[in-house]
């Protein structure tokens, strides 16, 4: 029970994981509509609001990337993959565990690897207020 | 002389931008030139960074964020030990200052009133002293990593 099953995204050369089973599905970049500055994908006949946890990569034109469907929302992601993460590798900075959307720091002392854990219950209103929804060039 | 000395401590004096202060010689576990980084989402504006270190994670306070200053040029970060009130065991962290620190003997006839140091920094600051015509602030390790700050 050392091992849980995570999907590990990389986002501007940071890496966030979140549990496999929170996803819903991975879409393409492709499929981004943008109503009002506002980019969604459409999943099951719905309207997903599509995000962006890098600060520094504000425009549409990129199309190579990937979105990872969390319920009512999609993370952008450059890369994504599933992987058995080690419980015994988990590290937490107390002073930064309660505060942001991170529930916990991984870093794995194999690889020399760090990966932040995504509170999934804090996503949401973290994206609607600090992060919004990238917009266009246009 | 010698009751002087009897009462002088070693300190670390650190520039934090732009401002003299001090922490205690032990409370100094490590400099370190550029170690590696990461940001970490959606952290407090002061403590973006977390430093990874010999399989450990310690955050990065920026005190620039907290003094209401522009972050300094500067990839000199120190691991601190502090205590936190009545906790029995000690705490780490990491601080980003400015400049290669120097090691100095204090002693209490150092001591100046807590109005000598800038209004910002007094509050992360537990005592004041003067050293070569330099007002100098104790900071108070605690209080700069506490949660009240996050």
């Amino acid at each position: 029970m050392d091992d849980y099953l995570s999907g590990v995204m990389s986002v501007g050369g940071q890496k966030y994981a979140l549990p496999l089973t929170e996803i819903d599905s991975i879409e393409s970049s492709y499929q981004i509509k943008v109503i009002d500055d506002s980019p969604f994908l459409e999943v099951d006949d719905k309207g997903v609001a599509v995000y962006d946890l890098d600060e520094n990569h504000n425009v549409l034109e990129d199309k190579r990337r990937l979105c990872v469907v969390i319920g009512d929302i999609a993370l952008m992601a450059d890369e994504f993959e599933s992987r058995q993460l080690d419980k015994r590798h988990l590290r937490a900075v107390p002073t930064l565990v309660d505060t942001g959307v991170v529930a916990q720091l991984y870093f794995s002392t194999l690889d020399n690897e760090f990966i932040q854990i995504l509170r999934m219950s804090s996503l949401p209103s973290y994206l609607a207020g600090e992060q919004r929804p990238y917009t266009t060039d246009s | 002389m010698k009751d002087v000395q009897d009462k002088s401590v070693s300190a670390w004096l650190l520039r934090i931008n732009g401002h003299a202060v001090c922490v205690g010689a032990s409370e100094l576990s490590m400099l370190l030139e550029a170690p590696k980084t990461e940001r970490v989402l959606a952290a407090p504006a002061h403590c973006r960074e977390v430093m990874l270190l010999e399989a450990n994670l310690y955050p990065v306070v920026d005190m620039s964020s907290l003094l209401k200053r522009e972050p300094v040029d500067s990839n000199a970060i120190a691991l601190i030990i502090y205590k936190e009130e009545n906790e029995t065991q000690a705490s780490y962290g990491a601080l980003r200052f400015d400049s290669i620190p120097e090691r100095i003997m204090v002693t209490d006839d150092m001591q100046i009133d807590m109005d000598a140091i800038d209004s910002q920094l007094r509050k992360f600051v537990r005592a004041a002293f003067k050293y070569e015509d330099q007002s100098v602030g104790v900071l108070d390790l605690s209080e700069i990593f506490s949660l009240n700050n996050f």
